[in-house]
């Protein structure tokens, strides 16, 4: 989120850029929130009061909120929000429980590194809709296929990071831990993991991104349940208001998980957080 | 520690090949893994019948179809369907995120006030937006196009202002001092030093845009590899299912070894380790 | 050239702490199969409670050197003693502090200090606070015992390293260019309190080191590295008088004359690396 706030070239402009860049940071989320707000406005007049396009096509703000509404009173949320939740989760879950022992694994040991690397690199260069119809062939038509698509996307991600982060860790570092007798499992645990560290969260913010990509695909191709068979369903019924409702609690989903690691690691790693001098 | 890239997240790079003596007896190792890997495979399904053929074809089944697959007009007709609607969407997300991208990261107001939508959409899971865009425009080429340029485009456009914003203020400066200026400073300075970044953003975009076209493919329409797929699929002939897999694993890697290979070649100065990597 | 610099007179080795035989280290190049000579034929004696400075241009083997002291490079030939016996890895008797600092950014300056005493002795009882917060104020860090390594000047990351070497009471410091990485004025400010703290703790010092001025300010006796194998050019007593003060040395005659002598040493071998490319 920083980039649009770093200052940038100096081309030696002034006026409204310079103006921007001399703001504070509660400043500059103020015009931000400032925007957010115009852009909203621009939207519902452009779309639902002059009706220059067509809403069915692109709903205005205060219709997606109606949709919200539908789909929220009619139960149709609760019971699809929870099976997405439900196959995301599991299917996360078995990503962190194969992808960080994995990559701790090709991490310590270089022959496994140099067998399992070249697959995993193989398999995530793919994009993993490529196996949703073996999935579903395999897994049948219920959760089974988004759970796998989940999992799929999620892994590599998890695991390269992992191994990167071991194989990557500082060597002067290593070389202090030996000076001062580390002994092979104490470097281990006090040097190799905890310079991992970082890379894991990494990974997992990475990971977040493509689960969710990875159900809303699986979802959106074969699955009667879940938010993107509520997507699909309301496409196909012309309500896009609800489709761009279920949309955004997509993007909420996505957004909030990817936070929640965020939070995670500051609490866990406090020393990976940015120093502010 | 770590290097923020525009996806707001530290991405790993997939280790260079560095040939060194020593390093063949790795790829003599993984050969022999993957082999033994298939031999236990075939084993299991066609000689000692733990797991039903007709579930998971053994490799020899798979290596038939997938020759049988490479002779057939139909595959090709796939294939051609496929790569132009990729290739198309994909040519116009380039223009447009280097475009944009350039102009947003070039200027603070733009950066200011643009910048933050497009953050926002590139965070979105946009394959969420695919039965919309087949409701709007259809089930033929147009559709498909549109979701891959819609897919592939945000990753281009962070990527390449990222590298505008990042461009060394000092590199601007001796620019200037040796009197280059405006556009010809863009085109001098600013452009090659922000188009590593641009092709790490096409790299990503590419790879987006293939899930865009396999996706409106499976969501409607009757050409492209991915009909092909989930036809198999559905007539549960497995080995040409799994045959089709492998030809999309070979193109999408393929198709990340020539970007790389593009990246050395334009940008041969350029470390890839330095945006993306760890210190 | 004057007849006052005198090789320093060899000492017994019954009385020296460090005893340097007929060193030599190479390295196979896989590539080329040849053999790369690092250091070759280095004798050398140091007393207990002296301070050695070893000087010489980038490249000439003198970190080779400190580090097969430090336990950390085998040698392929000869053989260091220390207080009588044989090197044969890292020991609780011998510290080092690294020029790039190698702090582990994930614990605190004390957790960091802390390390020291962990690795070679384990943690007993309560004591090991006091030794940490004793070496913690030792080198004048006291109120930032809960500071990250990010969070400091590079002049303190090294301070911190100091202390983390002097924790666990060893006899012998070893210092790799360890003010090689900070700016200049802070370099002068500890040079001085390095000298105090040694002559306070009376611990034997190895100081390793490109600049002629930090050589002669530091050392007892300075010796000087020549490259191409690398091996020892000459061994010079300094002879000034402690605690030196960074001002009035400038004037002093004798520090102008080894000076002037070291930097034709140097000279020379720079011009010699630069023709032998």
């Amino acid at each position: 989120m920083s980039t649009f706030l770093a200052s940038g070239p100096n081309l030696g402009r002034g006026g409204i850029g310079a103006w921007l860049a001399g703001l504070s940071a509660r400043g500059k989320a103020l015009v931000l929130a400032a925007e957010v707000v115009v852009m909203l406005v621009l939207w519902q007049l452009v779309v639902g009061v002059l009706g220059w396009i067509n809403p069915v096509f692109f709903p205005p703000p205060s219709a997606i909120w109606q949709g919200f509404l539908e789909l929220w009173s009619s139960g149709v949320l609760a019971t699809n929000a929870l099976v997405s939740l439900q196959a995301w989760l599991t299917g996360f879950a078995i990503a962190v429980a194969i992808g960080i022992p994995l990559g701790l694994l090709m991490g310590t040991s270089l022959p496994v590194d140099r067998v399992v690397g070249p697959i995993a690199w193989t398999i995530y260069a793919t994009p993993t809709i490529a196996y949703q119809p073996l999935a579903k062939a395999w897994f049948g038509f219920g959760i089974g296929p988004v759970i796998f698509l989940v999992a799929i996307s999620a892994v590599f991600p998890i695991l390269l990071n992992v191994a990167a982060g071991m194989r990557t860790t500082n060597p002067s570092i290593i070389r202090a831990g030996t000076v001062f007798g580390a002994s092979r499992f104490q470097l281990y645990r006090s040097v190799y993991l905890p310079s991992t560290v970082p890379f894991l969260f990494a990974g997992l913010r990475q990971a977040v991104v493509l689960a969710t990509i990875g159900m809303v695909v699986a979802e959106l191709t074969g699955s009667a349940q879940g938010m993107g068979a509520v997507i699909i369903r309301a496409a196909n019924t012309y309500q896009t208001d609800q489709a761009f409702a279920a949309i955004a609690l997509v993007v909420v989903w996505s957004v909030g998980m990817t936070q929640v690691v965020t939070l995670v690691e500051r609490w866990v790693a406090p020393w990976t957080r940015k120093a502010r001098r | 520690m770590t290097v923020t890239s525009a996806t707001g997240t530290n991405r790993i790079v997939r280790p260079r090949r560095v040939v060194r003596s020593g390093e063949g007896k790795w790829a003599w190792l993984l050969v022999g893994v993957v082999a033994a890997v298939l031999l236990v495979w075939e084993a299991a399904v066609s000689w000692l019948q733990l797991v039903p053929a007709a579930f998971l074809p053994p490799p020899t089944e798979i290596i038939a179809a997938f020759v049988r697959l490479l002779g057939e007009p139909e595959f090709w007709q796939a294939f051609v369907y496929s790569m132009q609607n990729l290739l198309i969407g994909l040519a116009l997300a380039i223009v447009v995120g280097v475009v944009v991208g350039l102009a947003v990261g070039w200027s603070p107001v733009l950066r200011f006030t643009v910048a933050p939508f497009l953050w926002l959409l590139y965070s979105t899971p946009k394959v969420a937006l695919a039965p919309l865009f087949i409701l709007i425009l259809g089930l033929g080429n147009e559709s498909k196009i549109a979701l891959v340029f819609l897919l592939a485009v945000f990753p281009i456009i962070l990527n390449t202002m990222e590298g505008a914003v990042t461009v060394s203020p000092s590199l601007v400066s001796a620019g200037r001092v040796f009197g280059v200026n405006g556009v010809y400073l863009g085109w001098k300075v600013i452009f090659p030093a922000t188009l590593p970044y641009s092709l790490s953003g096409i790299q990503r975009g590419a790879a987006l845009g293939f899930t865009g076209e396999v996706l409106g493919e499976f969501l409607g329409g009757t050409g492209g590899l991915g009909h092909l797929l989930e036809f198999a699929a559905y007539q549960f002939m497995m080995a040409e299912a799994i045959a089709l897999v492998i030809v999309m694993v070979i193109i999408a890697n393929l198709t990340l070894w020539l970007i790389s290979t593009l990246r050395r070649r334009l940008a041969p100065w350029y470390d890839d380790r330095k945006i993306v990597g760890a210190s | 050239m004057t007849t006052t610099i005198e090789p320093a007179e060899d000492e017994a080795s019954v009385s020296s702490l460090i005893s340097v035989r007929g060193l030599g280290v190479s390295y196979d190049v896989a590539r080329t199969g040849k053999k790369l000579v690092a250091i070759e034929g280095v004798d050398l004696d140091v007393r207990e409670g002296e301070f050695v400075t070893v000087l010489g241009p980038s490249g000439c083997g003198k970190t080779t050197f400190m580090n097969v002291i430090a336990g950390l490079v085998k040698p392929s030939a000869g053989q260091v003693l220390v207080a009588g016996e044989p090197v044969t890895g890292p020991g609780p008797d011998r510290a080092v502090v690294f020029q790039d600092y190698a702090l582990l950014p994930w614990r605190t300056v004390f957790d960091n200090v802390k390390f020291g005493l962990e690795m070679q002795k384990g943690l007993k009882g309560d004591g090991w606070r006091d030794r940490v917060q004793e070496a913690i104020e030792l080198v004048g860090l006291s109120g930032f015992e809960h500071s990250y390594p990010r969070e400091l000047s590079g002049g303190m990351q090294q301070r911190v390293g100091l202390a983390r070497a002097i924790v666990a009471e060893p006899r012998i410091l070893l210092m790799d260019e360890p003010l090689g990485a900070v700016d200049a004025l802070t370099r002068e400010v500890m040079r001085a309190e390095i000298e105090k703290l040694i002559a306070a703790t009376g611990k034997t010092v190895l100081f390793i080191t490109h600049s002629i001025e930090e050589a002669i300010l530091l050392g007892d006796r300075i010796v000087v590295f020549k490259s191409h194998p690398g091996a020892i050019k000459e061994v010079i007593e300094t002879g000034l008088a402690r605690p030196r003060s960074e001002r009035s040395i400038q004037s002093d005659p004798r520090f102008l004359e080894l000076r002037d002598h070291l930097w034709d040493a140097l000279q020379g071998e720079a011009t010699a690396a630069a023709v032998s490319k």
